[in-house]
């Protein structure tokens, strides 16, 4: 794993002259979220209009995006480590104390309230997916991968719950980009242009300094590990 | 006068009483509605059970035709399940469209296409190779699915 310290200076005019451009998200992290973005919606457009086949797949992807970032928040860089970004009580309170306050510094990578939203996407993400597997149409036709492995009542029913947390989703996808247009307007951070981008402007006191990075190549294993376990459980007859 | 009143107010109430309890006999159209949920939710597990076959690549032919056969045995009673006065005025959940009413030829021709197709399925299912059973149960699913798309409200149906 290599370590990089990837703190560049401004570029002058395009951010205030106290504030370093400074690398927070690796491009695994980056990747991983815009595709799971373009997914949920490919997931839910399907799911919408009857096109079971590609939400299937659209799913499949997804899981395997999910099982990927569970890798990632261990063997990712800094930011994208579960031990760095999910915080306890005490943190996320003293953030919570200054959110409104916009002389608090920026954090480089999730903050300590962010981080538990992220976890929370993660799970329900998980829980939707795995439910899926499980779930079948109401007319007893189209279904996921594992649907045979329980009667139709409860494939019923887990359709049911793959409805509802899908609906929970919407709840904390709305929340997470309210909290983004929150920090673009009141506190002037583009929050999307660094998951564009992967660097951030931050003031130079709170710019950190050696930020770990590792390999995108470390993303490898963990993708075919992923996908592994995904078409084992998609093409596996059980 | 009052005393009069009271009799024939015991009497009308008693014609009343009566009435209804002759009209309690006949299935009430949440009852009806209720009854074809259920008729539909058993034609639904019937196709899971074919698909789970299907599914496992070596069907299993008894599997596949006992339940071809409960989806057979339904499908020509369908138009039976939508008398008048059994959609959404009836104050119950229901996904069936107000164009089964509005549009009864429709609806007869579109419930039509699936007793053939169940029919078939027992038969292919008996002499087929597992490729024509799955050929032959999508034939099914389109039978279902062309009347779903006219005359089924989507994501109403309850689960």
């Amino acid at each position: 794993m290599s370590t990089r310290n990837n703190v560049r200076a401004s570029d002058a005019g395009n951010v205030a002259p106290e504030t370093l451009r400074v690398r927070v998200w690796d491009l695994p992290t980056r990747l991983f979220h815009w595709l799971v973005v373009a997914l949920f919606a490919v997931s839910w457009w399907t799911a919408e209009n009857d096109k079971l086949e590609w939400h299937r797949r659209s799913g499949y992807a997804i899981l395997t995006l999910i099982l990927f970032r569970i890798y990632w928040g261990f063997a990712g860089s800094a930011t994208a480590r579960f031990l760095s970004f999910v915080r306890g009580p005490k943190a996320f309170l003293a953030y919570a104390a200054r959110l409104l306050d916009k002389g608090a510094p920026a954090t480089p990578g999730h903050n300590p309230m962010g981080g538990w939203s992220v976890l929370a996407l993660l799970l329900l993400l998980l829980i939707e997916t795995c439910l899926g597997l499980f779930a079948i149409d109401v007319d007893g036709d189209e279904g996921g991968p594992l649907d045979n492995l329980v009667s139709f009542d409860t494939a019923r029913t887990i359709a049911g719950w793959h409805e509802a947390v899908f609906n929970l989703l919407l709840v904390v996808v709305t929340l997470h980009i309210a909290a983004i247009l929150f920090y673009l307007v009141y506190k002037r951070e583009n929050l999307v242009a660094a998951m564009f981008s992967g660097a951030k402007p931050l003031p130079i006191a709170a710019a950190p300094q050696g930020l770990r990075f590792v390999s995108a190549w470390w993303a490898v294993p963990g993708l075919l590990i992923a996908g592994g376990i995904v078409a084992w459980i998609a093409l596996g007859r059980f | 006068m009052r005393s009069r009143d009271m009799v024939s107010g015991v009497v009308l109430g008693g014609v009343m009483a009566i009435s209804a309890a002759a009209m309690g006999a006949d299935p009430s159209p949440a009852d009806i509605i209720k009854a074809r949920q259920g008729h539909y939710k058993q034609m639904g597990a019937a196709m899971k059970a074919i698909g789970d076959q299907l599914k496992s690549g070596t069907p299993d032919r008894a599997v596949v035709i006992e339940n071809a056969k409960k989806i057979a045995a339904f499908a020509p009673q369908i138009p039976k399940w939508f008398p008048k006065g059994t959609g959404g005025e009836a104050g119950v959940k229901t996904a069936a469209k107000q164009e089964i009413w509005a549009q009864p030829e429709d609806f007869a021709a579109a419930a039509a296409k699936l007793p053939p197709e169940a029919d078939k399925l027992v038969a292919v299912t008996a002499t087929g190779d597992a490729a024509s059973i799955g050929d032959q149960q999508k034939a099914l699913v389109g039978a279902c699915a062309g009347c779903h798309k006219l005359f089924r409200v989507k994501d109403e149906h309850p689960q």
